[in-house]
């Protein structure tokens, strides 16, 4: 009789842990918890029956409703608390990553922008023929960002030169930004992106997610 | 005479195994102090982990997901399914008198014992992780309310950048951060706003308030002419 209890009660909990699976583990524990609740609630009822006296009985229960609680509270704080943890971990890459951004993407752009305005109003050219004469390598389309490690996954892109206007558009590969469905510059949705403007009026940037 | 005998019997079969389950107990809490994982036999520790994990992996730009889904259940099988059955079912045929009175026991300390050490250190455990959760919570909202200031500081402090770059008949102060002001779709935003405190010819500070810390603030000195920034921090944001 025992063993059919143990196992029953393996099989289903191990079936509600199984069946509700998705990508977040807290979903299959969640499940399988409210199973292994049900099980001891049944559990208990059976085998607190006679000849248990009605006071051992509602002591038991009372015990049991007790650590029910304090195991409710434990788990459920602990999902709060390791989602917010992971959150907030990702919400901190994300801040580092436009930091780096804002730091990276603004100063080639001032580059050609001094070097623009230092130059006699009458020889000055275009922004595009001065970013292409500093940058002739940096076609458009290129990333001209070297990764400062194997983690980093930033990419900064020439998105467009012309005579009035060179656009960067930095874009992470990896890290989430704010809106998880926002298109992102190579096709992909929801990553970390903005966008470094360089005009006449000056240099401009956009954090875009 | 022999009913004494028995009795005497019963006391001390029953204080051996007392002593055999709170040894088990003393065993499984020095384990877990030693292996440095206070709480082996939680199930909720174990998912926490694993979703940390996550976090860390997102952190690092990588998207594996991390190992442990069997440990989870694991531990709760055995914490909530096969432990307390067996302190159920042990007490139950002690209780009854059927079965073999030792082995009914055994399954009463066994059981009882995993079952005690998951559940009743839940309660303090709960209390603590709220206080922790509360206190985080506080410090995390003004991180990212420090964070939003100081990416408008910056954006702003490249618009001032510009302008010093640019000739007046571009709008810019050419060499110069006289005559400078903050546009207004960059000076206010949703959370906070940034003003200027000191303008000069090679230097500006700006100065960044949060909403939701009104007494605290983010100060940006700009150099001009070589472009170095630096932050100053006041209050909440003093981290």
């Amino acid at each position: 009789m025992g063993t059919v209890w143990i196992i029953g009660g393996i099989a289903a909990v191990a079936a509600s842990f199984f069946l509700s699976g998705g990508d977040d583990i807290w979903q299959s524990l969640d499940a399988a918890g409210i199973a292994a609740a049900l099980y001891l609630v049944v559990l208990a009822g059976f085998t607190m029956r006679k000849p248990f006296r009605f006071r051992t009985r509602l002591f038991t229960w009372c015990i049991l409703l007790l650590a029910g609680t304090g195991v409710y509270l434990d788990w459920s704080g602990m999902s709060e608390t390791a989602h917010r943890q992971k959150e907030s971990l990702l919400r901190i890459r994300g801040t580092v990553s436009r930091s780096i951004m804002l730091n990276e993407m603004p100063a080639p752009l001032m580059k050609v922008l001094r070097s623009y305005c230092d130059q006699p109003a009458k020889k000055r050219g275009t922004l595009g023929k001065a970013f292409q004469a500093m940058y002739p390598a940096d076609s458009v389309g290129k990333n001209i960002h070297t990764p400062f490690d194997q983690q980093d996954n930033l990419k900064i892109v020439v998105a467009s030169v012309s005579d009035t206007e060179v656009v960067l558009v930095g874009q992470e590969t990896a890290i989430a930004g704010i809106d998880v469905y926002k298109k992102n510059f190579d096709g992909r949705a929801g990553m970390v992106q903005a966008r470094a403007v360089l005009t006449e009026r000056g240099v401009r940037y956009e954090p875009e997610n | 005479m022999n009913q004494k005998t028995e009795a005497n019997k019963g006391g001390v079969r029953r204080l051996l195994f007392g002593s055999l389950g709170s040894l088990l107990l003393l065993a499984a809490f020095y384990y877990s102090w030693v292996s440095g994982h206070p709480a082996s036999f939680y199930p909720w520790v174990i998912a926490a982990r694993i979703t940390i994990q996550e976090g860390l992996n997102g952190w690092s730009g990588w998207s594996t997901v991390p190992a442990g889904r069997f440990d989870v259940l694991s531990a709760l099988l055995i914490g909530f399914v096969v432990c307390p059955a067996l302190f159920f079912l042990g007490w139950r045929s002690l209780r009854t008198g059927r079965g073999s009175r030792m082995a009914a026991m055994l399954l009463l300390i066994i059981g009882g014992a995993v079952t005690v050490s998951v559940s009743v250190p839940s309660f303090p455990d709960a209390l603590r992780s709220r206080k922790r959760m509360v206190e985080e919570k506080e410090q995390r909202a003004a991180w990212n309310a420090k964070d939003n200031l100081m990416q408008a500081l910056n954006i702003v402090a490249l618009d001032a950048q510009s302008y010093w770059v640019l000739p007046p008949a571009k709008g810019g102060g050419n060499n110069s951060f006289e005559g400078y002001r903050i546009p207004e779709h960059l000076g206010s935003h949703g959370t906070g706003r940034v003003a200027i405190v000191k303008l000069g010819t090679g230097e500006l500070r700006l100065r960044g308030w949060s909403t939701a810390y009104p007494e605290s603030s983010v100060l940006l000195e700009l150099d001009g002419v070589g472009n170095r920034y630096s932050f100053s921090y006041e209050g909440a944001f003093r981290l």
